[in-house]
């Protein structure tokens, strides 16, 4: 699992589940999902449910902001992090 | 040999030599420089601000033209300067002392829970400094500074460092705790320690250069508003009389919030211009759709606060309960913190606490609305309430706002209402609708409504690509350029004369009318004024000391009947710092005879506070100022002794003054009265008394009075609030009354009898005042002495900040103007004072 099939997964359910209708190629590796306005702390709470079920992993509160799960590589990397102290 | 540094100092200037990079330094310099001047010209919220400013803009280009390693050393060392500069070398040292011991607790080499035990030690010590309950010598004034560092902060960072595996540097250490703007603004945003770090120079310098200086702009706007709003739109509860005003009220007592926005809007922008890109705070919060989406764009940084440290750990230990019921019980405990945290930033910056049945329901109404959205969004396929999904104007969206705004504005008039009782009572006047007053509110309404169905959300991901410099610069430049050039005495007063009272009105950091007479009225009873951390009058009477009114001192005692107090004769206390003795007929005075003695042409003068002259020494008040200067120059003119009486007696209003003339002064065979009338403060605080005196049960032996009285309908068992409310018509016509009482019984004894109209300092009231019009036409000589301190920097003439009595000087020129009226009035008053040279005793003390 790399971490682009893990952005292409994430990207995928946020845009269905938060931004429907709007258009794939803005949302991009450089948007800011949490300081911009797209995750507010239900939709953060939501995504992190995803993740876990998805990835088989737990995330723990402090790892919930916009340094872990702001932009969609800061979220493959932390669930690349995750899976590896996993194995 | 070069060194590295030199490399690196050498590459930079070359970098800042190229013409692009001067360019874009000389606009964002201007539109700083334009920021400070503004800041200077229309006194945006205080003295100390404007020393920062100037700090800010020198600091930022010494900043930018630094290699990028050495500017957050820099940035770190500036806050250390500004905090000196800003606080004093003496106040600065505390909070950099103490502030360092809170540091250095954190990083002792010793395991998480023992550090964290030890500053919890450390905020108990504090605390009982702060309370006094412990002897430390800590100044009074460090505490909403220390606290507004430390107190949100530290909680962040001792989070941040307990899941952290390395501290930060000492750079990034000092630049959190210490920033900068800081020190200006007790009320600072929650700034997260991560997100301070992290978002350091993460995009173009130039962008969050300019984004700075955008929110800078925002924050000015935001601040003159304030002042608009403030000295223009806020009503007294007991002034509120019809449907209009009660909607006036409650918008105006929520809006006043722009004065926060506007100050964290200025303190994010300043962090901006030293590589801070943190984000946007107060997102256009008068569109809320939502009392969720109120949560996310009010005080976002307090928000993010409340996610990190207590929504998301309360809602990972409950999660396995189920997703619903966790959300629910994670913002339960977030409002339950967020109202002891209110609780507890109260007593650091103001040293009580704040258990309010008012706040209480505050944050259970608040918190259950949030909740209630929050379920009903937390629902799976729910829509989110801040997307109506149109692009353009929408009228659910209007609806939304203007439902939500609305609520949210009434729970929030509650909140800061000064009493429960009168906001309760402001409800019945909502049958009346003058027609002005409705035309306003429609016209209003409609404008609001318009402006609300506008998607005011953030914009699509489309458009958040960073803009381009040229046009906001150009744009901010533009409009501090016209805030600068309109706010100029040469442009401003072409304009009408109403425009340019408005204009000078907003450039002056002042009091409004409201908040000078809840000021005056904290010289007369305890005044605590809701729960407004944010409000200028708290900022005032922070350093209030706490024997304040005469009434709580051992020279006063309070009596039964309609005069309701007097001062305890041959008495020797201390009161507002200063001796305070009285003479053994009970006058702040020097002592005299009861009978006059032959050829001496005797006064009595009454009035409240300041004809009795708090705060300055018995031979200091005007009044003995001007009686020492006749005896000294006109011994002999007509007279030999000239004698000025002071039956002064502090928050005595003008019936006490009827009570007062009848029982005391009279008995002294004046050959004149002096009356004392302050066109600001004397009607609500003559009703005030009567008030008071009718629920207290007290016997009012004045027919005429009594018949006003019987008229509203009160009597003692009627409710304080309804009291008011009922007696209020009657108020001027009670002061008509005082006026005929003592002018009638001066002319019974063929006495003249004359009014001196005073102002409170720092507090203009109307020249056309129409009771001393009134007063005239009974017969009063009218001796204006407002204009005395003219010319005079109000500061430099009243004991303290949140003491508006006059100081020393004060009473000098008080005393000039009255003398100077006393010789100009000729025989009037049967003085037959010769001419004389007519130095000032300000003048003489000058010398």
């Amino acid at each position: 699992m790399t971490n682009d099939e893990i952005m292409r997964t994430v990207k995928e359910y946020i845009l269905k589940t938060f931004l429907p209708g709007e258009d794939p190629k803005a949302l991009t590796e450089s948007t800011q999902l949490i300081t911009g306005g797209v995750l507010d702390s239900l939709a953060t709470l939501e995504l992190v449910s995803f993740i876990e079920q998805q990835y088989g992993i737990e995330l723990q509160a402090h790892e919930v902001d916009a340094a872990n799960l702001g932009t969609l590589p800061a979220i493959a990397a932390l669930v690349q992090s995750k899976v590896v102290a996993r194995t | 040999m070069a060194t590295g540094a030199m490399v690196v100092a050498r590459e930079r200037a070359t970098h800042l030599l190229n013409w692009t990079t001067l360019s874009r330094l000389l606009a964002t310099t201007l539109q700083l420089g334009l920021a400070v001047l503004i800041v200077r010209q229309f006194q945006i919220e205080s003295r100390a601000f404007y020393n920062l400013s100037l700090l800010v803009l020198g600091g930022f280009v010494l900043h930018v033209a630094l290699p990028a390693v050495y500017r957050l050393p820099f940035f770190a060392l500036l806050s250390l300067t500004g905090t000196l500069v800003v606080l004093g070398i003496g106040n600065g040292l505390w909070v950099l002392g103490l502030g360092g011991l809170l540091l250095v607790l954190c990083h002792l080499p010793a395991r998480f829970g023992l550090r964290l035990g030890l500053i919890l030690g450390a905020a108990i010590l504090l605390a009982a400094f702060r309370t006094r309950l412990l002897p430390s010598g800590i100044p009074l004034a460090i505490w909403p500074v220390l606290a507004s560092m430390f107190m949100f902060r530290m909680a962040i960072y001792l989070y941040d460092l307990n899941h952290s595996e390395k501290a930060g540097s000492p750079a990034q250490i000092i630049a959190y705790f210490f920033m900068l703007p800081n020190t200006a603004f007790p009320l600072f945003p929650v700034v997260d320690y991560k997100t301070f770090i992290r978002t350091y120079y993460d995009e173009d310098e130039w962008q969050i250069y300019q984004r700075g200086m955008q929110w800078i702009l925002r924050g000015l706007l935001h601040l003159i508003a304030y002042r608009l709003v403030y000295h223009y739109l806020t009503l007294d509860l007991a002034e509120v009389r019809t449907g209009p005003q009660v909607i006036e009220y409650i918008f105006s007592s929520f809006i006043l919030y722009l004065r926060v926005s506007g100050m964290y809007h200025i303190a994010v922008g300043i962090l901006h211009l030293f590589g801070f890109r943190l984000p946007e705070t107060n997102h256009f919060w008068l569109f809320c759709q939502s009392f969720t989406d109120l949560w996310r764009r009010m005080n976002i940084y307090f928000k993010d606060f409340m996610m990190k440290l207590v929504y998301y750990p309360s809602f990972f230990r409950l999660r396995r309960t189920g997703n619903r019921k966790a959300i629910a019980l994670a913002l339960v405990a977030v409002f339950v913190m967020t109202w002891a945290l209110h609780a507890v930033q109260w007593f650091w910056l103001r040293g009580g606490l704040l258990l309010t049945f008012q706040d209480m329901l505050f944050y259970v109404i608040l918190g259950s609305l949030v909740i209630y959205q929050s379920l009903k969004e937390a629902k799976p396929g729910r829509r989110r309430m801040t997307d109506t999904g149109q692009a353009g104007w929408s009228a659910r969206r209007s609806l939304n706002a203007f439902l939500t705004m609305g609520l949210l504005m009434t729970v929030w008039s509650f909140w800061t209402a000064d009493s429960v009782d009168q906001w309760l009572a402001m409800w019945s006047t909502l049958s009346v609708w003058p027609a002005r007053g409705t035309a306003i509110v429609a016209v209003s309404l409609i404008g609001y409504l318009a402006m609300a169905g506008l998607p005011w959300r953030a914009p699509d991901l489309s458009a958040r690509k960073p803009a381009g410099l040229f046009r906001p610069a150009l744009l901010t430049t533009g409009a501090l350029s016209l805030i600068f050039v309109v706010g100029q005495p040469r442009i401003y007063q072409r304009l009408s004369p109403r425009t340019v009272a408005v204009v000078q009105t907003i450039q002056e950091n002042r009091l409004n009318q409201r908040d000078n007479a809840i000021l005056l009225r904290g010289y007369y009873e305890k005044v605590d004024n809701g729960n407004q951390l944010g409000s200028q009058l708290w900022e005032v009477k922070e350093g209030e000391p706490d024997n304040l009114r005469i009434t709580e001192t051992a020279a006063f005692r309070g009596r039964d009947d309609f005069l309701g107090g007097e001062l305890i004769p041959s008495i020797s206390t201390v009161f507002k710092e200063r001796e305070f003795q009285t003479n053994r007929w009970g006058m702040h005075d020097r002592d005299y005879e009861h009978a006059k003695a032959p050829g001496t042409w005797r006064v009595t003068l009454l009035g409240p506070s300041d004809v009795m002259g708090p705060g300055v020494g018995e031979g200091e008040t005007f009044e003995a100022l001007v009686e020492e200067r006749l005896n000294r120059e006109h011994r002999g003119d007509r007279h030999q002794r000239y004698e000025i009486l002071n039956f002064g007696v502090a928050a005595f209003t003008l019936p006490q003054q009827v009570a007062m003339l009848d029982q005391r002064a009279l008995e002294f065979d004046p050959d004149a009265v002096m009356i004392t009338f302050h066109p600001a403060s004397d009607p609500p605080t003559a009703l005030r008394y009567v008030t008071g005196a009718v629920l207290r049960g007290t016997e009012i032996p004045y027919p005429e009075l009594q018949g006003y009285i019987l008229k509203s309908g009160v009597t003692r068992t009627t409710r304080e609030a309804s009291a008011k409310r009922q007696l209020w018509p009657y108020a001027n016509a009670m002061l008509e009354w005082s006026f005929r009482q003592m002018a009638e019984a001066c002319r019974a004894r063929g006495i003249p009898i004359v009014l001196l109209v005073l102002d409170a300092i720092n507090e203009p009231s109307d020249p056309e005042q129409p009771l001393i019009r009134y007063a005239d036409s009974l017969g009063y000589i009218v001796v204006d002495l407002r204009n005395a301190p003219k010319g005079h920097d109000p500061g430099s003439l009243m004991l303290a900040e949140w003491d508006r009595h006059p100081n020393k000087l004060g009473h000098r020129l008080l005393a000039d103007a009255l003398y100077g009226q006393l010789v100009s009035l000729g025989d009037t008053l049967g003085l037959g004072l010769k001419p004389t040279s007519t130095v000032s005793l300000t003048n003489q003390e000058e010398q």
